[in-house]
């Protein structure tokens, strides 16, 4: 019984957060003695607990409380009222705003201020091209991609929209940032000289600075900018989309930028890399066999004027492959289907 | 609670869609004490605010009455909207509160908080507190309820701190004793550990 006594002093004290660390050791061999020890801790820790929140209970006062409520009835809660200031604030607010924006409007027609045509230059599969923008800035675009642009740049950036790859030679004018829109991701430069690649179909955006400075800006609200340091570390930034994630890469820069004179260069690179940059080049479609795909085989070479059969002859003659073109056949709508290539081992 | 329960509360929560003020009378006496307590102890915010959020949720149901469809029990649709209420709140005040583990911890599943069973706890409670010596009572009530040390109590009404320890320890062997063919009736409501 004075041993009960003793672990009923515990409990009492420990109810209050009171226990030194000898005690609570006490209480928990004596809990960890018997499963009955702790049915009858459970019971009293109910107890007090009960007995405390009745005693919080009948104290509020109910009939105060209620009279209240009742007051409040047909008013709206609080956090709506707020909303309501607000919106009366917005539409307070919302009048002169529209009699400004309607002048500058009024004034920009007046004063003969264009509003920029949005362009857009496209290369097929297979061609590469060369534009200028308003600003001077030279755009070479790779094959299978589409650069959409304002004819003039008007306010206070230059904004263009790339799908596909290209390398940009910004004008300089640090006032007036110039970005380039990837769908879901902006990169900011001024001026400077990059390559872009955002093949739709791929599952990486891949950024190469050759000269400047240029920064990766997230479209999504609030996420944090990831600058890109200049050049002469020679860093390719590789972005996955859906991840969100990139890592920055020391790569060749002849091989980021060879596509714009016209070469083809692989360097070490694995069979899915080959097939994709190989079938938007030759506007082809290219499949290694299984086996290839496996292997782990990595592939280098670089060409320059040759034709698709070119290529291929001298990639089974420096790799252990061979190839089978399918020609072309006319589809159901009268166009024509991608060659067809197959890679497999010999 | 019980489906007889169910159905009685149904009963007078169509007499609220009309407009009858004593019903709403009754649900506010019979549900508004445990929601403060709930909205308080359990998601810990203190007193006056809690109060606010279930007045909110009072005020909503008056306004509201007629757009309600309450199919189930108007016991769970006003725990689960005190308990959406108090996490907005939470979550305005700190952005990161683990929100899953006071959902885990607090189920609204506790019936200790009506209204009925605050009448049924209250009668057997005080059978209880009967039983003890007033001196024993007295000191059991300012160290459970008004959260006082021994030390603070023995000061208070001029004891000595061991006196108060073997009060409290008596005090505590006899409710036990006393409240023991209820427990398994306390258990029913099954109820958190505050401790933890």
């Amino acid at each position: 019984m004075e041993d009960k006594d003793y672990i009923y002093h515990l409990i009492t004290i420990e109810f209050n957060n009171q226990l030194d660390a000898s005690q609570k050791l006490e209480l928990q061999s004596w809990l960890d003695s018997s499963l009955a020890n702790q049915a009858e801790y459970n019971a009293l820790i109910k107890i007090l607990n009960y007995h405390q929140r009745l005693h919080q209970m009948k104290r509020i006062n109910i009939d105060r409380d209620l009279s209240i409520v009742k007051k409040r009835f047909g008013q709206l809660s609080r956090s709506k009222k707020l909303l309501l200031n607000f919106q009366r604030i917005a539409a307070i607010l919302i009048i002169p705003l529209i009699i400004y924006a309607a002048w500058n409007i009024f004034d920009r027609s007046t004063t003969n201020e264009k509003i920029a045509l949005l362009k857009s230059s496209e290369t097929a599969y297979g061609v590469r091209s060369q534009i200028q923008l308003s600003d001077g800035t030279k755009v070479w675009l790779n094959s299978g991609t589409k650069l959409t642009y304002p004819d003039e740049f008007i306010g206070q950036t230059r904004e263009v929209k790339l799908e596909g790859e290209a390398y940009f030679q910004v004008e300089s004018d640090p006032d007036h940032p110039f970005y380039v829109d990837l769908n879901g991701f902006k990169v900011k430069a001024t001026g400077t000289r990059f390559n872009i690649s955002n093949y739709p179909d791929d599952k990486d955006i891949l950024a190469y600075l050759e000269h400047g400075k240029i920064a990766l800006v997230s479209s999504v609200e609030g996420a944090p900018e990831i600058q890109l340091k200049p050049l002469n570390e020679k860093e390719l930034l590789v972005l996955n989309k859906a991840l969100r994630q990139y890592n920055l890469q020391q790569v060749d820069g002849k091989k980021q930028t060879a596509w714009m004179k016209g070469t083809l260069v692989f360097k070490n690179d694995n069979t899915a890399d080959v097939a994709t940059r190989l079938g938007r080049w030759f506007n082809a479609e290219i499949v290694f066999d299984d086996d290839l795909q496996k292997s782990g085989y990595v592939f280098t070479a670089t060409f320059k004027q040759e034709s698709l059969e070119e290529a291929l002859k001298l990639l089974s003659y420096s790799s252990p492959v061979k190839y089978k073109i399918i020609s072309t056949s006319q589809l159901g709508d009268s166009s024509f289907s991608k060659r067809k290539v197959i890679i497999s081992k010999k | 609670m019980e489906t007889g329960n169910q159905a009685k509360e149904l009963f007078i929560f169509e007499e609220l869609k009309r407009g009858k003020e004593y019903a709403f009378d009754f649900f506010f006496n019979y549900y508004y004490p445990g929601l403060c307590v709930y909205a308080q102890k359990i998601i810990e915010l203190p007193e006056p605010e809690a109060k606010d959020i279930v007045q909110d949720v009072f005020v909503k149901l008056w306004n509201d009455r007629k757009k309600l469809d309450v199919q189930i029990s108007v016991r769970s649709y006003l725990f689960v909207a005190v308990k959406n209420k108090c996490f907005d709140v939470l979550r305005k005040k700190k952005r990161s509160v683990k929100l899953q583990e006071i959902t885990h911890q607090h189920d609204i599943a506790d019936e200790s908080f009506d209204g009925y069973v605050l009448c049924e706890l209250e009668i057997i409670f005080d059978n209880g507190l009967k039983k003890l010596p007033d001196r024993c009572r007295e000191i059991f009530e300012l160290s459970r309820l008004q959260g006082l040390k021994n030390r603070e109590i023995a000061e208070k009404l001029n004891l000595s701190e061991k006196t108060v320890e073997n009060q409290m320890t008596k005090a505590l062997r006899i409710l036990k004793e006393e409240l023991k063919d209820y427990l398994p009736l306390l258990a029913l409501f099954e109820i958190f550990h505050f401790l933890r």
